[in-house]
């Protein structure tokens, strides 16, 4: 089972596609969340979830912007996109029925 | 003051693996935090790295060896220090020119200056073995922690174990000799093995066990 987190992380690799890497997954969970994580919590994280071969990673291209250093590029494994999927079913499963759930879908228990 | 910070973040970063180290410094360059805030997200990191580093037993084990092994040391170097300092007072303090002619005086003096060379050698090279020890049984973003937690070991225990006699009488004076002295002989030499063996596993690490 993911924890939250790593669903987050999964979840914006898999939103951004072929352009998915450190700064870009950061900013893309900060937009979900609201709040942008550490570098700290990411770069563990992503090391959790390739160590449990739920996403894959290499050095990527140098760009300016970044002072020509380059990315870490992520890109999620077909057991990643399963197991992402296996989360979201929970959460909505889980979430079925609560009153933030029915709050939120405008829907008087 | 941002640009010292930045400084320090790159100083922090060395902590890192190489490559995490660019794209790290790269995504912060990338979403333009400020000089602070890339100094904590950098420590954060490291801070995470080392944590997970003690999760394996290795370094608890290398950590043990340095403290036990940076203890008999102190304790073995208390005797130098003790006989270095009479010696080098005896002849400082009391040297006289008539003395330099006369050869029994070189004798002795030979004599008692080989005897503490000989034992600062021997600590030398047991500080310089135990630094090679401890740094193979360590992975190198390890090693600063076990060598700053060792250092602090060691500070106590000097410490505890300087030795007391009249030429050594102020604290001050007695803690900064043997500071000095301890050093010279046992960190300096540990420090040298601990990088010896950490450059040697970064070279050949996929061949060592």
């Amino acid at each position: 089972m993911l924890g939250e987190f790593e669903y987050l992380l999964l979840s914006a690799a898999a939103k951004l596609g072929e352009n998915a890497y450190g700064a870009a997954i950061r900013a893309e969970t900060g937009k979900a969340t609201g709040k942008m994580c550490s570098i700290g919590a990411l770069y563990t994280t992503l090391d959790r979830l390739e160590a449990k071969g739920l996403i894959e990673t290499w050095m990527g291209a140098a760009t300016a912007q970044r002072g020509g250093r380059p990315k870490r590029m992520v890109r999620i494994t077909a057991e990643g996109r399963q197991a992402a999927a296996g989360f979201y079913g929970a959460v909505m499963r889980a979430s079925r029925g609560v009153s933030w759930e029915t709050d939120r879908a405008g829907v008087t228990p | 003051m941002s640009r010292f910070c930045w400084w320090l973040a790159d100083r922090v970063s060395l902590l890192l693996s190489t490559d995490e180290r660019d794209a790290v410094r790269g995504d912060l360059a990338e979403s333009g935090e400020g000089g602070s805030e890339a100094v904590v997200q950098v420590l954060g990191l490291a801070a995470r790295r080392q944590a997970a580093g003690w999760k394996n037993w290795r370094p608890w084990c290398a950590l043990l060896l340095a403290t036990g092994m940076g203890l008999k040391l102190v304790r073995q170097s208390a005797p130098l220090i003790h006989l270095s300092s009479i010696y080098a007072w005896m002849y400082l303090a009391n040297w006289r020119m008539a003395d330099v002619g006369n050869s029994g005086f070189w004798r002795l003096m030979l004599h008692e200056s080989g005897q503490i060379l000989l034992s600062g050698l021997v600590l030398m090279v047991s500080a310089l073995v135990a630094g090679i020890v401890i740094g193979m049984s360590v992975a190198r973003r390890n090693a600063l922690a076990t060598g700053a937690v060792a250092c602090v070991a060691l500070t106590v225990t000097n410490v505890a174990y300087v030795p007391q006699n009249p030429v050594l009488g102020p604290a001050f004076i007695r803690a900064l000799y043997a500071f000095l002295l301890l050093a010279a002989v046992v960190l300096l030499p540990a420090v040298c093995g601990l990088r010896f063996s950490t450059s040697l596993r970064s070279r050949f690490g996929h061949r060592l066990p």
